[in-house]
């Protein structure tokens, strides 16, 4: 469950809140979109879901634990539980496909034949199998994303916390990238998924939380 | 801390391909190489210093008045053989005794040798029994005492230890500080990577073993170059100083590679602190 309660975020005490006073709970095994316009604190939220940055007042709750209690070896093991998409991919240029995928399965050491075999299965999956062993800075905008979903769900997260992962692909991989993230949800996953795609949230019935100058919105069960 | 980690994590945070990284093995090898000779050198001036101080200790010259009684002699010779740590009791022979003092008496062939008396003794000789016994029969004697020649190249000996040992620490220091920098260069460098291993749940205790485990395999690397050039270095003396041959003991051999080892163990402990505090800094 991710509970957040009165949330408030400010990057510089004379500039507004990034966010402010964000109250709203996601159950477990919930799928919502994340939808609002530039600026409205989109990327703050995940931030501080990822524990990038932590509430200038608020308590968010992550796995029943309150973020700002956690330690640095906690919030790393809270990590390893998590999948996150970054909308610039985070990369690693010195790694091939493979191994930027296989990056959080190694975390435990030596990775195991059917781990591996995970990893060539999502990777084919997204339709990069035929670049296993390509550098990053060799492909294009929409292959990195791609890699990006692939390393974010390789060690099948409970959550899924992902900033516009079909933005830099086509309308049918997004398509394709959005059932990837169904199946997902199934299998228990709780997903959050921000977009500015009208299309792709009209596409799908998952309710809609709205962002707007750091505030709460409304959550909409389904985008009309 | 050291478990088998994954060829990903592991090239991703791959510190090897710095060039201020791979000169720690040459520094490593450098400053072993030193240390190595500097500790086979201290072992073998220890086994000079130690034999020449026993045969210091184990020969005692008594000089006995040119026109001295040969039956006092004698029988004085009889009653040191009975004391208790004496081995032998010699009379060195004249061309020997000139020989001894010709730097003292320079041209003087007509001048009355006096009569030197050798002894060997053992540590167990009580020296005040062993003077009393000369000076009741010749009172006039003299005996060569090297006590305060001992005391005075002890010192020598014990200060050119310290010097050595103090070079050695800051050499250890440099070294320490050495990889310090390297270490914190190389993570300044690599901040990118650092940042996306925390993002998929790397903990600090897995990023600073990914650090030091390379830093201490670069060490061993080098400790390896220094333990091989400081044993070519000991047999270079060996073959081109004999004189130094009989001091070249198995401690002196065991020093040159195992001294070195002691870099390693700088390198790595100070690889650990360097990347703890800063990956500590670092926000998570």
């Amino acid at each position: 469950m991710i509970q957040l309660h009165q949330v408030s975020y400010q990057y510089n005490p004379h500039e507004p809140a990034a966010l402010s006073d964000l109250n709203f709970t996601l159950e477990d095994g919930s799928f919502h979109f994340l939808n609002g316009p530039s600026g409205a604190g989109k990327t703050t939220l995940f931030k501080l879901m990822y524990m990038d940055l932590k509430p200038v007042s608020g308590t968010l709750t992550l796995f029943d634990r309150n973020v700002a209690n956690l330690t640095r070896e906690e919030i790393a093991h809270t990590r390893r539980r998590m999948g996150l998409v970054f909308q610039d991919f985070r990369l690693l240029d010195h790694l091939n496909v493979r191994e930027n995928v296989s990056l959080p399965l190694s975390l435990h050491g030596k990775m195991t034949k059917s781990q591996e075999k995970c990893v060539d299965e999502i990777l084919d999956w997204v339709g990069l199998g035929d670049k296993l062993n390509a550098h990053p800075n060799c492909l294009s905008g929409g292959e990195k994303q791609r890699v990006g979903i692939a390393r974010a769900v390789v060690n099948r997260p409970k959550i899924l916390v992902a900033d516009e992962p079909t933005g830099n692909v086509d309308d049918a991989m997004g398509q394709r990238i959005m059932h990837l993230f169904t199946e997902l949800n199934k299998h228990g996953t709780t997903v959050l998924l921000a977009t500015h795609d009208q299309s792709l949230i009209r596409s799908f019935n998952y309710p809609v939380i709205h962002l707007d100058k750091g505030k709460y919105v409304k959550t909409a069960s389904i985008y009309k | 801390m050291f478990k088998t980690i994954a060829q990903s994590a592991k090239k991703a945070l791959s510190l090897k391909k710095d060039s201020i990284f791979r000169l720690l093995v040459v520094m490593t090898a450098l400053l072993g190489w030193v240390t190595g000779v500097g500790a086979g050198g201290l072992s073998g001036l220890e086994n000079l210093y130690q034999q020449w101080q026993l045969e210091q200790k184990s020969k005692i010259s008594v000089y006995l008045l040119a026109d001295s009684d040969a039956e006092k002699i004698s029988q004085m010779k009889g009653d040191l053989r009975a004391l208790l740590g004496v081995e032998d009791v010699g009379v060195l022979a004249t061309e020997k005794t000139e020989e001894l003092l010709a730097p003292w008496f320079e041209g003087e062939k007509n001048f009355p040798l006096p009569i030197v008396l050798e002894v060997t003794v053992d540590r167990i000789l009580d020296r005040e029994s062993f003077d009393g016994l000369i000076h009741r029969d010749f009172p006039e004697a003299e005996i060569d005492d090297a006590r305060s020649l001992l005391v005075a190249v002890s010192r020598g000996v014990r200060f050119a230890q310290i010097v050595t040992i103090g070079f050695a620490v800051v050499m250890f220091m440099v070294m320490a500080l050495l990889v310090s920098l390297t270490v914190r260069a190389g993570l300044r460098g690599k901040m990118h990577s650092l940042a996306i291993l925390q993002y998929v749940g790397a903990t600090d205790r897995f990023i600073v073993s990914l650090v030091t485990r390379q830093v201490m395999v670069q060490s061993i690397k080098g400790w390896f170059g220094a333990a091989v050039l400081s044993l070519l270095s000991v047999f270079a003396v060996q073959h081109w100083l004999q004189a130094a041959t009989p001091y070249i003991s198995e401690v002196v051999w065991a020093s040159v590679v195992v001294v070195p080892f002691v870099l390693v163990f700088i390198a790595t402990v100070s690889a650990w602190m360097t990347s703890y505090h800063f990956v500590r800094k670092a926000r998570p």
